[in-house]
């Protein structure tokens, strides 16, 4: 079931803090409010993708996670009143300002909105779901897929989320998952897919990046 | 005959000052290594053939070895965690571990500058925007040593290091610069030194001190002070006092505590030759500060088991101390206070008179709400200005079909939040700590025989709760952006 405009704020105040939704800060509710979602900001974190040292990304690499950020990638981190420009056919992390903690009957999912969307911005490319019992900043894929290089400032009304109640409650929450590996982040998280245990289990070894 | 060591009932001061270094050099240390572990990957990241043992590699190895000699007594320190009686030779044996480690880490943090890819967070530039809110005077800052962190003189710096004084001046020209430690580049609970150095700022720029010198302290009373001591330390003890005021001004008691914590961890007192580059002895410092603070009407007993701890660290190394070193320090205690006690009232009067944000009782109060919010978790950027219940009240009231979208939106308008002050958020990090860390220390060292130490819980703590003051201040700054973009011009 899709939570209304109504049934969001409700949520936000619940007594109950086993149902309660946190979302922090909310700065403009009259701006930020949809009939059936909320919209949401941009941080001043980034993580830029690199592939000047790199031939391909093989999905079944085994190096330290860590290792893949700093060779795949340079994080920025901006002043509120600086820009970060998105140029055409790049793509790059980016976060919510927002702080998000969803109870164990809710989940939800992250759009983008469809005025950048006309002018080339793409918000969140394949993982905009978001489990009951995250907590943390939502990390997103950001690409420019128009013509003209699109100037971004922290604060700047990014996306929007829609929340889903679930006909039961979780039995293992997000929070309880075994392997979560994005809890309670508060800046942009990277691909940890190297902590998975096909990949960490596995033998196999990138012949060009020993 | 053996003799059968005596033991000794745990004094609760005593413990309380024990856990207070303990925690201190735990963080030092997590926060060290955690920096040496991301240079160690970005070394293997970015030179594939540097994978044989490297410089960080040794300096992490050295830091390592230093911290399992510390840890052969784990056993001890999980015994006295837990309320239960050492003899003084085990007492002994704790605190000679706790203070190797310190050392090296101490040692090791000297070599951090040479380190790449680092630089000041963003947050602690909007922390004194927001405290100070003077955009006449910027002042940059800098990643140096600890042992020339916090200084405001990067000229003075730059001296110690040989540079020309033609180079200096090129080097220091546009603007002030603050020193930080390299090693608190990520914590948000140590910036507020940076609120005392950013004091001296104002102070050279509207000359405090220099006034209150010509006007107020009579000669005699500053050449006494000077001939017992050194030449200038009168007028330097005045402008520390009043950056001192400035700090406590706009941050409130938590101005005093990276000072009191990093005092404490150091082994031993600096004499009067080292101390005398212009601080005032610490018990003088933190007895004017907290006279201060009441002035304002701010209360400080959240933060007074940290005054009495410091109270008590200090009186046992000034009792360490040679003889002479000791008479020393006393009779510049008293010179100081002697000196300090008929001018701050003056100081008190110029710096209230500077037109910065008051830190009131009110600010204590909301920062003891926040540190419930920070301990759930979560960021502590900002406020409703209505209470949940009459949120959901509004709700409650409104039916579909029967409302305008005006009156949805009024409702609606009791979710909107307000952003806190910085000095909220650093004030609540600060009670946060002082009330977290004991458990932490418990899950660090569990049992009583002290196997099984976890100190990468400590490390995760702290790094969990850097993170969160980080994004709090990073919320409350792009919050603070936003509504003068909505505000109407």
């Amino acid at each position: 079931m899709l939570l209304s405009d109504i049934d969001i704020a409700k949520r936000l105040v619940d007594p109950d803090p086993h149902k309660r939704l946190v979302v922090t800060p909310i700065i403009s509710a009259k701006e930020q409010f949809g009939p059936s979602s909320l919209d949401v900001r941009l941080s001043t974190d980034f993580q830029r993708l690199e592939n000047m040292n790199r031939s391909h990304i093989d999905l079944n690499e085994r190096p330290a996670a860590d290792e893949k950020v700093y060779r795949e990638g340079k994080r920025i981190i901006l002043a509120a009143n600086e820009s970060f420009f998105l140029h055409p056919d790049e793509f790059v992390l980016a976060s919510t300002l927002e702080f998000f903690r969803l109870p164990g009957d809710l989940a939800g999912r992250i759009e983008g909105r469809s005025s950048w969307g006309r002018q080339g911005l793409l918000v969140h490319a394949t993982a905009g779901f978001v489990d009951p019992g995250f907590a943390g900043v939502l990390t997103f894929e950001l690409s420019n897929a128009g013509r003209l290089p699109i100037k971004l400032t922290p604060g700047l009304r990014i996306g929007q989320v829609c929340f889903f109640q679930m006909l039961t409650r979780s039995l293992v929450p997000y929070y309880a998952k075994h392997g979560a590996k994005y809890f309670e982040a508060t800046t942009v998280e990277t691909s940890k897919a190297a902590y998975d245990p096909e990949i960490t289990k596995g033998s196999h070894q990138d012949q060009n990046n020993p | 005959m053996s003799v059968t060591p005596e033991v000794r009932p745990v004094n609760a001061l005593e413990r309380r000052r024990f856990l207070y270094v303990l925690s201190e050099a735990l963080e030092k240390f997590s926060r060290l290594r955690q920096i040496l572990r991301r240079q160690q990957v970005f070394i293997r990241a970015e030179h594939a053939e540097g994978r044989s043992a490297t410089a960080v590699d040794k300096l992490i190895h050295y830091l390592e070895e230093h911290c399992q000699m510390f840890l052969g007594n784990s056993g001890r320190v999980a015994r006295l965690l837990r309320d239960e009686p050492l003899n003084e030779a085990e007492e002994r044996a704790v605190t000679h571990g706790l203070r190797i480690l310190i050392v090296h880490t101490l040692q090791i943090h000297e070599l951090l500058l040479l380190l790449p890819r680092e630089a000041a967070k963003p947050q602690a530039s909007f922390l004194l925007q927001d405290c100070f809110g003077r955009k006449d005077l910027q002042a940059s800052i800098v990643l140096t040593n600890l042992f020339s962190a916090y200084e405001y003189r990067f000229e003075d710096i730059l001296e110690k290091v040989n540079v020309e004084q033609e180079e200096r001046m090129a080097l220091t020209q546009g603007g002030n610069v603050l020193c930080q430690a390299f090693g608190d580049k990520d914590n948000p609970l140590a910036w507020a030194v940076l609120a005392h150095e950013y004091g001296h700022v104002l102070d050279d720029h509207d000359a405090i001190s220099k006034k209150i010198l010509q006007k107020e302290a009579t000669p005699g009373q500053v050449d006494d002070v000077t001939r017992k001591v050194e030449p200038d330390f009168g007028a330097a003890v005045i402008a520390e006092t009043v950056a001192d005021f400035i700090a406590a001004h706009v941050l409130g008691p938590a101005s005093l505590m990276p000072i009191l914590f990093v005092e404490m961890m150091q082994p031993k007192l600096r004499g009067v030759r080292r101390i005398s580059a212009g601080h005032p002895p610490t018990p003088v410092r933190v007895q004017l500060v907290c006279e201060y603070l009441k002035q304002l009407g701010v209360t400080i007993s959240d933060f007074e088991p940290v005054f009495e701890a410091y109270k008590l660290d200090y009186q046992r190394k000034l009792k360490d101390m040679d003889k002479d070193q000791r008479d020393g320090l006393e009779a510049m205690e008293k010179e100081a206070e002697r000196l300090l006690s008929p001018l701050a009232k003056e100081i008190a009067r110029k710096v209230s008179s500077l037109g910065l944000r008051r830190f009131e009782e009110r600010d204590l109060r909301s920062a003891r709400t926040l540190q419930q919010t920070l301990a759930s978790k979560q960021p502590i950027s900002s406020r409703r200005s209505r209470s949940q219940e009459d949120i959901s009240a509004g709700l409650s009231s409104l039916k579909g079909g029967e409302v305008t979208p005006e009156q949805v939106y009024a409702v609606l308008a009791g979710l909107d939040e307000v952003p806190v002050p910085g000095s909220e958020i650093l004030s609540a990090g600060w009670l946060y700590r002082l009330s977290s860390f004991e458990d932490v220390l418990m899950k660090t060292f569990p049992g009583e025989t002290g196997q099984n130490v976890d100190l990468d819980a400590y490390g995760k703590y702290v790094e969990k709760t850097d993170g969160l003051l980080l994004k709090s201040l990073e919320l409350a700054d792009v919050h603070a952006e936003v509504l003068r973009r909505l505000s109407p011009a």
